[in-house]
């Protein structure tokens, strides 16, 4: 054993090395046993583990029954390429297909890997990702090692493969994905999204449920807004890239295909992540009963009462270790066990449990796709594979539909009926509780603009509109048109009639 | 950061209990291609204890050498050109590599450097994954030589090393390895990876002899698989953690147990409660057996059927020996909707009394049947006191009995297959199920109760009071349970005459985790992986020895009896093609491998090898055929699905053009959701919880379908 055994210690790891002599002496003692055997019997032929096996190259330069136009979901025809190449040289269109691979977490770990993977037929990769390693990243990210915590995970993703893999072309971006604008978006010919489905960090005392699936959100909007349209109406080919989507939770995962305006997208399954229902502030103040309530109070309630000016820093032991004791002080108060300092970690942070395996299964699902759908030589995933293994496997691909009406991926002008005194406010508010799921809407209509969040002097001008009623800003029946940052560069058209008015 | 424990996010899947399983647990990699290397790296991340690299090697000239580690060269982990397995670089060009060490790191450049096995690079490169693993590994001169089962037999001792070959001593020495209890028997866990029938058919029977879980993992072109074949005698699963449990309220039992009744008694009738605050805070289970209450008296005195009883707090403390005494609870649609009339009239503002609401949401509760289902009872029928007190005490006379001489004939033709040692782990399981039957028999069939309750409305005081309850009338379950497996361990001892017991008393964790779970028990018994080859061919005898040990639902143990079972199951599975693309039905795809695999035996190579058409063409015929031949052997001809699909001339032919088409190409994708799915199987099997699959999963890359199937 070398030294490097006593990192990342945990009683396990002891417990393995002591093993470890003993291990040894009966290896050598089977291998006594074993190789009387094998000299008797002598030997027929190569090994197995030296037979000459097929590659991607194999498969891109052989016709098939099966190639991406005979598929129920096609995208393009396959050409064979000529021979097969027997040293990675160039496969000139596939080469210089860039991919952006957003999120250098578990599955991005995977998606880069499977990408380095694939008999170097893909070498320029893009990977975003916002977050820097944490040693909870460990059991699953396996570009990162123990001395790579505080670092940026795309950094050091993009590093460990380009080392390993020096064919391999793998440029990092350590940022949001939001910094970025459609002419950045527009280079690349597939989208691989491997982001956490949760923003986890977004848990604060004043915002205690947490925003699902911004990310996810904003880059669907923006890949299904890059398509352009022919005189028709029709979709340009060319524009449309396909976005390929996974995520995991536990034994669980999905992966999806989206080819942006011609299958469902992300926001059309959007019902399918339902916000899980938020403990009310009464019960959490007044009746606790289990163990989760008392946690709740003690960061939701005490920690903005004793440290005002400081936020909850759900990264730092301190603060943690604060909170437990309170959650554990109030548990005893009312008689409740079960208050834990994992459990608190996991309610605070909103945890969502991950391992290696799931994590692998949809990523490789994912690139997979990202394969046939540059190469064309295989059929493509229509459109929605989900994969549950807790109980068995259960493992099901069927078509997603798109939802009519979408926002996002279609062109439908949605309608809402609502009382003419309704404040703007309530309507604002209806627009993030209702079906749209909003997160920050601004809204104009045809003649003024009604509110809108940023520049702040646009803020502070429109705010005042916020508390009058709506037939004092606009007509019954006019289309306004509400923007939202969960959908980028594009809006929502909202025609609003007054259920109290004749027209 | 506010935690240092890099293994917080899996803990919260399988807790410290699974986390140790696999810390002491040794996985066996048959094999070097990428989907063996995938899925060891699945399961050298989360922690597994040490890990074995199994590979054949040219350079070996017949001697295998086994080492614990060969240190990580820059040779190592830069990959000289593309690949499609991560952790295997790509063999160095003959002249500048043969500098690349496999010794133990002493003595930097020796006389005669040789290129490090396969085995060494892979071990090399996934031991760096985590430094908690311990890895070794073994290159060999051929794995279809192999002798499994004395191999197997070296690997599950824990202890200071055996005497070396002659079989009669090592036998008594492995098995003098459970006699201490102090001592924990490593478990092992074997991966088959994209190995032939040559090699992963005498792997499973031994695997099957040695009572060692096997994975049998396979990745070809865009298509793979990955096959469980569970240790002798099952694989029993304690914490299934169902994704779905029913709260274990226990409110149609009748009488209701103490703490619940004397819960009940305490409260005022919510009908004479004036205080909204205190009405619309009573927890729902208060409302539900109010309600109940009512029912029963409108129903005439709420007594059972023809049966009579004058005082029903006296009989709640008495134990329910007297079924015929149970008081009725609703049960026809009409009963339901009248209970559930008598919950709404008991609300005074559904829109603000949240608990009634509750109450009506969850009055199914009520008539929840809190009893051991019929799954668990299939679980209970098969265990029973008399084998487990030989298992327990049995000497260590005919343990290894026929396994160690087994050499390389793999025991065909021997009626040696029931001459496993019950691991254990399944004692253990055994005694606890036994103490289960005894607790039913004593209690109307109820389980011990689980003992938590949901959340719910009501204000702090009602409902830790009604918690309260529950876990007092858990812990009082749960110590009669332990109570009855001591009194088994008694007769266990009784009976040794002196002899140490294979199985000690289970930690109170144990029992607890036990109890709780117990509404869930599961058993998992695949049907071996050499079975199906040969039971497929009616003149192997080995399909009479198996009919005496695979388990049979008729009381006849005949060949035809298993093999129309087997047939059946299949049959059935043909009945469900892929909704969009029929032709995309995984069982065609496997049929397909099956073909190229008999293909192989036939040639000693895999078909596609050739790139011109014609050669194709001619490959494609013959793998046509051998797919006509195994659907047959398959018993599937009658299926309308495999005519239309496979037996048709023109359709089954493109199924074989595409799988020529791969000559075995290792697809690192494939390799990596096979190796996802079979890490993921391993987990369930080290670590006793979820349920493994039973027992093939088939995944097709084409258009990314997958089916399980049983063979
Ligand atoms: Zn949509």
């Amino acid at each position: 054993m070398t030294a490097s055994a006593s990192q990342g210690a945990s009683s396990i790891s002891s417990s393995s090395i002591k093993r470890d002599a003993s291990e040894m002496n009966n290896m050598v003692t089977m291998t006594t046993r074993l190789d009387a055997n094998a000299t008797v019997r002598g030997r027929r032929r190569p090994p197995l583990s030296r037979r000459q096996r097929g590659n991607l190259s194999t498969l891109l330069s052989r016709r098939s029954p099966f190639s991406n136009e005979t598929g129920s979901l096609a995208i393009g025809e396959f050409e064979p390429s000529a021979a097969p190449s027997v040293d990675g040289v160039a496969r000139s269109s596939l080469r210089d297909a860039r991919i952006l691979v957003v999120g250098a977490g578990g599955l991005g770990c995977e998606i880069l890997k499977d990408l380095a993977m694939c008999d170097g037929i893909f070498v320029d990769i893009v990977v975003m990702d916002l977050d820097t390693i944490d040693v909870t990243n460990l059991n699953r990210q396996f570009l990162f090692r123990s001395k790579d915590v505080g670092d940026s995970k795309a950094a050091v993703a993009a590093k460990f493969i380009n080392q390993r893999c020096p064919w391999m072309n793998v440029v990092p971006y350590h940022g949001k994905i939001q910094d970025k604008d459609a002419s950045f978006y527009r280079q690349f010919k597939v989208v691989i999204s491997g982001l956490d489905n949760v923003e986890a960090r977004s848990i604060t005392s004043e915002n205690p449920i947490p925003t699902l699936l911004l990310p996810n959100r904003w880059l669907n909007g923006m890949i299904n807004n890059l398509v352009e349209f022919d005189d028709d109406g029709d979709p340009l080919p060319e524009t449309i890239i396909p976005l390929i989507d996974g995520g995991t939770e536990g034994f669980s995962g999905q992966s999806r295909l989206i080819l942006p305006r011609i299958t469902s997208c992300f926001e059309c399954s959007l019902d399918a992540f339902a916000p899980s229902a938020a403990v009310p502030l009464c019960t959490i103040a007044e009746t606790p009963r289990i163990p989760e309530h008392c946690i709740a109070y003690a960061y939701v309630l005490q920690w903005p009462r004793e440290f005002p000016d400081r936020k909850l820093d759900a990264d730092s032991s301190g603060d943690m270790k604060w909170v437990y004791e309170r959650a554990l002080e109030r548990a005893e108060k009312f008689g409740i066990g079960g208050v834990t300092y994992m459990l608190t970690l996991g309610v605070v942070k909103n945890i969502i449990p991950a391992v290696a395996s799931t994590n692998a299964i949809v990523s490789a699902v994912c690139v997979n796709e990202a394969m046939k759908a540059l190469s064309f030589c295989s059929q493509s995933l229509n459109t929605y594979m989900m994969y549950m293994g807790s109980e068995g496997i259960y493992s099901h691909t069927f078509v997603y539909e798109q939802k009519q009406n979408c926002p996002v991926c279609t062109t439908t002008t949605h309608h809402m009926s609502v009382s003419s005194i309704m404040t703007l406010n309530s309507l604002l508010q209806q627009l993030c509780d209702g079906e749209f799921r909003l997160k920050a809407p601004s809204v104009t209509s045809s003649m003024k603009t009604l509110y809108m969040r940023k520049p702040v002097a646009l803020e502070k001008v429109t705010r005042v509109n916020l508390d009058k009623p709506l037939k004092d800003l606009m007509t019954s029946g006019e289309e306004l048109v509400v923007t939202d940052p969960v959908f980028p560069d594009t809006s929502l058209r909202l025609v609003v009639k007054f259920t109290d008015v004749d027209e | 950061m506010a935690t240092d424990d890099k293994y917080d996010r899996q803990l919260r899947l399988w807790g410290a209990s699974g986390q140790r399983a696999l810390g002491n647990t040794l996985v066996v990699l048959v094999g070097t291609s990428a989907c063996g290397t995938e899925t060891l790296k699945n399961l050298v991340l989360p922690g597994v204890g040490s890990i074995l690299v199994v590979d054949d090697d040219d350079d070996v000239d017949g001697a295998v050498t086994t080492r614990a580690r060969t240190e990580l060269t820059d040779s190592l982990s830069k990959f000289a050109s593309p690949a499609s397995n991560f952790f295997l670089p790509p063999p160095p060009s003959s002249s500048s590599s043969r500098c690349v060490r496999n010794d133990d790191g002493d003595g930097d450049d020796g006389n005669s450097p040789r290129p490090a096995s396969n085995a060494a690079r892979v071990c090399a490169l996934l031991t760096e994954l985590n430094p908690d693993v311990v890895g070794h590994h073994l290159a060999a001169p051929s794995l279809e030589d192999l002798d499994y089962d004395s191999f197997l037999a070296t690997l599950a001792n824990d202890q200071p090393p055996p005497p070396p070959p002659s079989s009669s001593s090592s036998s008594s020495s492995s098995s003098s390895s459970f006699s201490s209890t102090t001592m924990t028997p490593r478990t092992v866990l074997v991966v088959s990876a994209d190995q032939p029938s040559t090699v992963f058919l005498p792997l499973s029977r031994a695997c099957h002899r040695r009572s060692t879980p096997l994975i049998v993992v396979r990745s070809y072109g865009l298509l793979g698989y990955v096959r469980v074949q569970t240790p002798m005698p099952y694989h029993p699963v304690i914490e299934a953690r169902p994704s779905h449990r029913l709260p274990d309220l226990r409110l149609s039992s009748w009488p209701i147990f103490d703490g619940l009744a004397d819960v009940l008694s305490s409260s005022t009738d919510l009908d004479d409660v004036t205080d909204t605050r205190d009405r619309s805070h009573a927890p729902f289970v208060v409302v539900l057996l109010q309600a109940l209450d009512k029912w029963r008296r409108r129903r005439g005195g709420g007594r059972g059927v023809g049966e009579c009883d004058d005082d029903d707090d006296d009989d709640a403390a008495a134990p329910p020996a007297n079924v015929g005494r149970r008081q009725r609870h609703p049960e026809t649609g009409a009963e339901k909707e009248e209970f559930r009339s008598i919950v709404r009239d008991m609300a005074r503002d559904l829109n603000h009394e949240m608990n009634f609401k509750e109450a009506l949401q969850e009055a199914h509760l009520i008539w929840a049947d809190g009893r051991i289902s019929e799954d668990v009872r299939a679980v209970l029928d098969r265990v029973d006191e008399g084998s487990f007190l030989r298992a327990a005490v049995k000497s260590d006379m005919d343990v290894d009995g026929g396994v160690e001489g087994g050499g390389g004939e793999a025991g065909e033709g021997r009626p040696s297959y029931g001459g496993f040692e019950i691991p254990p782990r399944v004692l253990q399981f055994q005694l606890l199920v036994l103490a289960l039957k005894r607790f039913l028999k004593a209690n109307d069939d109820y389980p011990p109760l689980e003992g938590t309750i949901p959340d719910m409305t009501s204000d702090t005081a009602r409902y830790v009071a009604l918690q309260e309850a529950y876990r007092r009338q858990a812990e009082r379950d749960r110590s009669a349970i332990r109570e009855i497996a001591k009194s088994l361990l008694d007769e266990c001892e009784r009976q040794s005459s002196g002899c140490d017991l294979r199985i000690a008393m289970p930690t109170d964790d144990e029992v607890q985790t036990f109890c709780k779970n117990s509404r869930y028990l599961r058993i998992l018994e695949t049907r071996p992986l050499f079975a199906e080859y040969e039971l497929q061919d009616p003149a192997s005898p080995v399909v009479a020895s198996l009919a005496s040990t695979l388990p049979s639902t008729s009381a006849s143990h005949n060949i035809d009896a298993i093999q129309s079972d087997a047939r059946d199951d299949l049959l059935a599975t043909t009945m469900d093609p892929h909704e969009t693309d029929p032709v995309q039905t995984p069982m065609l795809w496997w049929i397909a491998l099956r073909a190229c695999d008999a293909f192989y035996d036939r040639h000693q190579h895999y078909p596609g090898k050739h790139d011109q058409e014609l050669a194709l063409e001619a490959d494609a015929n013959e793998v046509y055929w051998c797919m006509v031949q195994i659907a047959g052997s398959m018993g599937l001809t009658e299926s309308d699905f495999i005519k239309e699909h496979l037996l048709d001339r023109v359709r089954g032919k493109d199924l074989a053009r595409e799988v020529v088409r791969y000559d075995e190409a290792e697809i690192h994708n494939i390799a990596a959701v096979v190796g996802g799915v079979a890490s993921q199987e391993a987990v369930k099997l080290i670590t006793g919880q979820y349920v493994p699959v039973d027992d093939t999963y088939v995944y097709n890359g084409i258009a990314s379908t997958a089916g399980v199937y049983r063979f």
